[in-house]
């Protein structure tokens, strides 16, 4: 680091650059009103360098933050010389292909001036309750092009030497059929009137270099704590593979494949190999992943930094043109926060976390998958007054978290690419809409299977009650083929996403008959239909019981190795059921009164199981194996350096001296040091809809009928004893996860 | 004679304050607090209260007109998870899990950003009820409070029987809109009550009779878990203090300011009461000064605590978050980050950072020579002369000067200044009190003012010493140090008038209805005033003040107007209500924030019914002669960064310091267990309530 300036003076006005964008954001989040941005904090703030560089980011999320970059960047390339860029301007940008993550998430930068040139931006992204276009809410699921969403803003001067533009307000209101929406927008300027007077006033006080040192340190100092991280961790090559399991039109999976390669102190994310871009609009354009991408890294490695673009600066991504994750004009990207984004964000963090796997001294922030899906729902109609209203329901952002090396993902625990996830309550909904809940519980056998066990998401039912008018649900998302919150390290993965109908399965009219008042999904009667993902419109009638779940967290290690006394636990608390823990984890329980367990039968039943898996189970044959490149194996540790034991977390066993790779519960050896696990293991392979309940199956036969191929589960046992090593999500017969990891050692400085 | 005493206990010290009503004589005496058993403690702080008047602990107690006590009782249960009773939950079928869900806030609710931003190391707070201890009734209302389901009683004996059966013994009671129709609550109590007649029985209709089923839910299962614990000890003080002479009730201080007699009490809002004690010292303080805005500031060893006086009062937060539950009790608004005397120095790959991890009580301060080895901020403070090493704590603790500085060279100095341990010692000083300053900067401009135009007052172990260069980075210039400043809780826990809040959910239609609104309004004074009445105090001396939470469609963050003195009720409520709201909202918002043509939303309604304690803040008669510049007790080195060196200054004991001393700085005020720094070009007084006011800028007007 820099020795430019002295720490005490650095520390000092970087505090005050931290809580500066802590008081835009919650400046922010108290004057706009709607429930998307306040209820599920759906926003962030920043200041960057004059180049757009971020310094500095506000709460909540942060892919909202990291947009800021290429904003500022477009506003410079398009605005410097017509209209200009000058003190007391903003400017206002939501245009995907420009950096921003969809149109409903619109940002809005100020330049900041001192003393006659330009410091720094500051600027606020969140996400807007309507955007225009033909849907409320801005995801139109029919689109086939960005001239079938909402409003597209190219930057545009808001606002024009501390003057609002009335004019652009008016505009813009003009296409947006939610005149709250303008509270969104008042927010944002509000927060960057309140940054930038702030700044200046540090400005003021310490001299405008002495800030403009201060940002750019604050940055190279997470850069500089990153690279020694990285430093500290062996070289190596990770791919990763996801899935979007519904284009936007239809059920259709596509992959996300990234390939990691980490190289003494920089990291390279390529994402070759993924889908081209689809039709829908589930897609995202580059400034979608790139939030993506820097979001994942700061979340397995920045964990104790400042998240900044330092990140960025040891971060190289490579994307080939017009893929799922780098969609261009004019495909539509609309659904892509809920998709695409959040998606490639835990495939981030999972390939990290294999590579933190490699390192006994990271293992402990490794983490499995959280929920990698999130959805759009909301219900629209005539409230209870005989108003329209845009009913959201946001009870998905309690998502299971994954599990991690040590303990179970937190249930409930909130959605990964919020820090301050927030779900609203019960009757601060039912009070605003024209609804009654039946139920909203943490949902049983959710979490993925595990040592350690991934978070439980939750379930939910819902009646129209006391509307004035029809009501009509529209249920955006991705997830409900593909149990996407991936397990690590024979974890398996969390539920996958639900939505099912109940006709004539309740009457809530409190003047004459109430019938079907139940607190279970069992006990909802009627007719029991799978709801459509991506469809608006959809008859929310009166008699009509709606019901969805949403993604569990992914499970951390094999369910064989779970502590039984847990699984008794998750067995009387109802996190796990008990067929799953017989079946899954083993577990002998004898139920009655009470429920106890049998400790010798428990031993005995998954001793059988992993004989089962290894009858089962094949030689494994991968016909792309990863190679690890020249650069890397060329490297040889420094002579003097030690070596650090490198094992696969603590079930495979690294053995440079003699170049074997051996199973820690058995000892058998499973190859040289220099392969992937998975070449010296048996494999089974399964759909996923069979590994558990909520796995896929109420829309796995549809998908099959269609002609598509179900996604399954590619277990990899130790041939000597059974233990389950990985688990991959694989589209049966194509290429999965994989790693290399160069042996070569690490330096323990 | 007559005394009224106070009592806070904290974490470390028991603070005691006795004032003998004919001389307006205050005494404070502090003692170690005794965890095992806080009665221990508190006995043997009020000893030697009444020491110091000559008397016995029988003889002050029977002379004692009042006697209000701040526990910290119910704070422990929630932060160590001990001596909380075994809780079971009954919760509307399909809602039980509402509790552990926490509206998937709970992972990080409470926590600052940093902690957030490692998502690996989140997790929920315990449980306070387990899932096998939340039964499911099968019942319904609406928000109306319309029964679409009635509750059956069968069903109920049921599932208590159960709980029973698994050993709970303190029942949390959470239906579905019980706030709008309490009735089903109110059976299941019956019922508990039959089946078990010393079984608690905490109703959320009644302890947070708000919408909201979460808040509502985690307030009463908090207050279902620390009740038992909290009447147990209370039964015993009081038969303890009673066999010792005690002739009037025990008043217990809340974390809303006010004292109740053991009846009345919510246990739940004791907890975190601590801070509420230095609040209303400052506010009482304040309005006999007639400051109208005041910082008040408290610097413990791990945490740095600011609230607000505006307008002569302080305000109520909407909602407090302790140890990750979020509750809906009334507190006073206090925030806090983790800095303080403890706070450790570390060197973070080039920068020099401040906490938030503390050395703590242990192994405490470098210097205290208790086993600590990293360097702490009262490590610089005694390295640049701050604290006098033998006289710390009345020579309790002898300071180890040698090993500050080796702790300091260590860790900061050799890798940050090359090897200038004073020149390290400055910067941790400097750093922590620059984090202090943008705090107190960020708490008031988010509240809607400017610091500038306030007064800082300083209490608590090391606020005194730091002061000073806090109050200049948040802008402030002018200081009060009241010189009970260490024990300034218990003086506040002294004067405390009795309140009693109470408060309800206000419909969309309600908060449009005038008639409505001023039924509503009269219904809760009449409750308040009830309760008052209950503890003997009469209607004639209970001022009501109204207030409303409210906010415009959409938004989730409340704003809490008052109405105060006598604004006509008669068909303007709903736009005086409204009226306030806006200037309110400007006042945060900015004026750009303002929506035309939408109307806000009534929330919640409440008073707060406060009869006053009676006992004024002493004041006395400054002396008609010239003010005397006070009489140095000895001089020191102290190492004053405004004029970047060391000065021979000029220690005064705290104790000889009377009204009308003047002092110009550098200057040392040494009191028990803290110094007040005057540094350098600042100037300061002791003005008739005996507060050291300091004027930084010596040369400008103090900002009024």
């Amino acid at each position: 680091m820099s020795d430019k300036i002295d720490p005490v003076l650095f520390e000092v006005v970087w505090h005050r650059l931290l809580d500066i964008t802590e008081e835009m954001g919650i400046k922010y989040m108290r004057t706009s009103g709607s429930p998307i941005l306040v209820g599920a904090y759906d926003a962030s703030t920043g200041i960057t360098l004059p180049d757009g560089k971020l310094v500095a980011m506000g709460p909540y999320i942060s892919t909202q933050a990291h947009v800021l970059r290429l904003i500022v960047d477009s506003v410079i390339k398009q605005r410097m010389e017509s209209p200009g860029i000058n003190p007391g301007d903003m400017f206002i940008c939501n245009d995907p292909y420009l950096g921003a993550t969809h149109q409903p998430d619109v940002a809005t930068v100020a330049p900041v001036h001192h003393s006659g040139a330009l410091r720094a931006w500051v600027g606020s992204s969140g996400h807007w309750l309507d955007i225009g276009g033909s849907e409320p809410g801005g995801f139109n699921m029919t689109a086939t092009s960005v001239f079938d969403e909402g409003l597209r803003l190219p930057p545009t001067k808001i606002v024009e030497g501390h003057e609002i533009r009335e004019d652009i307000v008016d505009l813009i209101m003009a296409q947006v059929r939610e005149p709250l929406a303008e509270l969104d927008l008042r927010g944002q300027l509000v927060a960057n009137e309140v940054g930038r007077n702030r700044l200046l006033e540090v400005a003021d006080e310490v001299g405008p270099s002495v800030l403009d040192d201060v940002m750019r340190r604050g940055i190279s100092h997470v850069a500089g704590r990153l690279r020694s991280r990285l430093r500290s961790l062996p070289d190596g090559l990770w791919r990763e593979v996801q899935y979007l399991d519904h284009d936007g039109h239809k059920q259709n999976v596509r992959k996300i494949v990234c390939t990691l390669t980490k190289s003494g102190d920089h990291l390279t994310l390529d994402f070759a190999g993924s889908d081209a871009q689809v039709e829908g609009f589930a897609n995202t354009a580059f400034g979608g992943l790139r939030a993506a991408v820097l979001s994942g890294v700061c979340i397995a490695l920045g964990y104790d930094l400042t998240w900044n673009d330092g990140a960025a600066d040891c971060v190289e991504i490579k994307a080939p043109r017009r893929t799922i994750v780098t969609a261009e004009y004019p495909t539509p990207v609309s659904m892509s926060t809920i998709s695409a984004i959040i998606v490639t964000l835990n495939l981030v963090l999972v390939v990290l976390s294999r590579m933190l796997l490699a390192s006994p001294r990271h293992h402990e922030q490794a983490m499995a998958s959280w929920c990698a899906t999130s959805l759009g729902v909301s219900m629209v109609g005539v409230n209870r007054d005989g108003t329209f209203t845009v009913a959201p329901e946001a009870s998905h952002f309690a998502a299971g978290a994954g599990a991690r090396s040590y303990a179970d993902g937190v249930d409930t625990g909130g959605i990964i690419i919020n820090t301050t996830a927030n779900i609203p309550s019960i009757e601060a909904t039912e009070d605003a809409y024209p609804l009654l809940y039946l139920f909203r519980r943490q949902l049983t056998d959710s979490g993925g299977a595990g040592r350690f066990r991934g978070g439980a998401s939750g379930e939910v039912a819902i009646v129209p009650y006391e509307s004035q008018g029809p009501l009509s649900t529209s249920f955006a998302g991705v997830g409900s083929l593909t149990p996407n919150a991936v397990g690590l390290a024979g974890g398996l993965p969390g539920a996958s996403v639900r939505y099912l109908r109940f006709l004539d399965a309740a009457r809530l009219d409190p003047e004459s008959e109430i019938l079907g008042l139940v607190g279970t999904l069992e006990q909802i009667g009627g007719k029991r239909t799978v709801g459509p993902l991506n469809s608006s419109k959809i008859e929310f009638g009166i008699n009509t019981v709606e019901y969805h779940n949403w993604q569990g967290g992914g499970g951390f290690g094999d369910a064989l190795d779970r502590d039984p006394a847990k699984v008794l636990t998750d067995v009387r608390t109802g996190l796990v059921s008990a067929d799953e823990a017989f079946r899954t984890y083993g577990v002998v329980l004898t139920v009655g009164t009470t429920i106890e367990l049998d400790g010798g039968g428990t031993e005995e039943h998954r001793q059988e199981l992993r004989k089962q898996r290894l009858q089962r189970a094949v030689p494994f044959t991968d016909s792309h194996p990863l190679v690890l490149p020249e650069s890397l194996t060329a490297q040889e540790p420094e002579s003097g350096v030690e070596r650090e034991q490198v094992n696969y977390w603590n079930i495979v066993a690294i053995d440079n001296a003699v170049n074997t790779m051996s199973c820690m519960r058995c000892g058998t050896v499973l190859g040289s040091a220099t392969m992937d696990v998975r070449h010296g293991c048996v494999i089974e392979e399964v759909p996923a809809a069979t590994i558990g309940p909520i796995r896929g199956e109420d829309y796995a036969e549809d998908y099959s009928k269609a002609g598509g191929v179900p996604i399954a589960i590619r277990s990899f046992y130790c041939p000597g004893c059974g233990r389950r090593l990985e688990a991959d999500l694989v589209v049966p017969g194509e290429v999965g996860p994989s790693s290399v990891i160069f042996r070569g050692g690490v330096n323990t400085a | 004679m007559s005394f009224v005493i106070g009592v806070d206990i904290g974490g470390t010290f028991t603070d005691v304050s006795v004032i003998d009503r004919s001389t307006q004589r205050e005494v404070i005496a502090k003692s170690p607090t005794t965890p095992y058993d806080l009665m221990e403690g508190l006995l043997d702080g009020v000893t030697r209260a009444a020491q110091q008047f000559g008397l016995s602990l029988s003889e002050l107690l029977g002379k004692a007109e009042r006697f209000s006590h701040a526990t910290t009782q119910t704070t422990n249960v929630m932060f160590t998870w001990q001596q909380g009773a075994v809780v079971g939950l009954l919760a509307t079928r399909g809602f039980g899990d509402e509790i552990l869900i926490m509206r998937a806030r709970g992972r990080v609710a409470g926590l600052g950003l940093a902690e957030r931003r490692h998502l690996r190391a989140t997790d929920k707070p315990p449980q306070i009820v387990t899932r096998d201890r939340i039964v499911e009734l099968a019942e319904r209302v609406d928000r109306s409070g319309r029964i679409i389901e009635p509750l059956r009683r069968e069903e109920v004996e049921a599932g208590v029987r159960r709980l029973l059966a698994d050993g709970v013994t303190s029942f949390a009671v959470t239906l579905l809109w019980s706030h709008q129709c309490p009735s089903h609550e109110q059976l299941v109590r019956e019922v508990i009550l039959d089946l078990a007649p010393e079984a608690h029985v905490s109703l959320s209709s009644e302890i947070s009779p708000v919408t909201g089923e979460y808040e509502r839910t985690a307030t009463t299962v908090v207050n279902a878990f620390v009740a038992p614990t909290l009447e147990r000890y209370l039964k015993r003080l009081n038969e303890r203090l009673i066999r010792e002479g005690l002739r009037v009730p025990i008043l217990i201080f809340q974390a809303g300011g006010g004292v109740s007699d053991i009846p009345s009490i919510q246990p739940v809002s004791t907890i975190e009461s601590g801070p509420a004690g230095g609040l209303v010292a400052v506010q009482k303080l304040a309005s006999a000064m007639k400051q109208e805005r005041v910082i008040a500031t408290d610097v413990g060893g791990t945490t740095f605590k600011v609230g607000l006086i505006v307008d002569g009062r302080w305000s109520m937060a909407s909602e407090t978050i302790i140890n990750q539950y979020t509750l809906l009790s009334p507190m006073i608004d206090v925030v806090s980050i983790g800095a303080g005397g403890g706070s450790i120095a570390w060197e973070d790959d080039g920068r020099l950072r401040v906490g938030p991890e503390s050395a703590g009580a242990s192994p405490g301060p470098a210097c205290y020579g208790w086993g600590g080895t990293r360097p702490t901020v009262t490590d610089a403070d005694a390295m640049l002369g701050y604290l006098d090493p033998a006289r710390f704590l009345e020579g309790r603790i002898q300071l180890r000067l040698d090993q500050a500085e080796a702790a300091v060279k260590e860790y900061i100095a050799d890798p940050l200044f090359g090897g200038d341990v004073v020149a390290a010692a400055a910067g941790i000083r400097q750093v922590v009190d620059s984090q202090m300053g943008d705090l107190i900067r960020k708490a008031t401009l988010e509240r809607g003012y400017d610091p500038r135009k306030f007064v800082l007052a300083a209490y608590g172990g090391a606020g005194p010493v730091h002061a000073a260069s806090y109050a200049k980075a948040a802008g402030v210039s002018r200081l009060v140090v009241p010189l009970s400043a260490t024990a300034f809780s218990a003086y506040g826990v002294v004067i405390a008038d009795t309140v009693r809040t109470v408060q309800r959910s206000i419909s969309r239609e309600a908060g449009r209805d005038n008639e409505v609104l001023a039924g509503s309004y009269d219904d809760v004074s009449r409750q308040a005033i009830a309760a008052l009445n209950a503890q003997g105090i009469d209607t004639d001396s209970i001022t009501v003040i109204r207030w409303a939470d409210m906010r415009y469609e959409r938004q989730l963050h409340d704003v809490r107007v008052h109405l105060y003195g006598d604004r006509t009720l008669n068909g303007t409520l709903v736009d005086d209500l409204t009226h306030a709201f806006t200037e309110r909202y400007e006042v945060l918002f900015g004026k750009t924030a303002r929506l035309k043509d939408v109307v806000p939303r009534i929330l919640r309604i409440g008073v707060d019914a406060a009869a006053s304690s009676g006992i004024a803040v002493r004041q006395e008669t400054l002396p008609p002669a010239l003010p005397q510049l006070a009489q140095p007790a000895h001089r020191r080195n102290v190492y004053w960064p405004e004029t970047g060196g060391w000065i021979n200054t000029a220690i005064y004991a705290g104790n000889e310091v009377s009204i009308g001393h003047d002092f110009v700085g550098p200057a040392i005020v040494e009191q028990l267990g803290t110094s007040v720094a005057i540094p350098p070009g600042a100037a300061a007084h002791v003005d008739q309530w005996r507060n050291l006011i300091i004027a930084l800028d010596h040369a400008g007007e103090p900002n009024e």
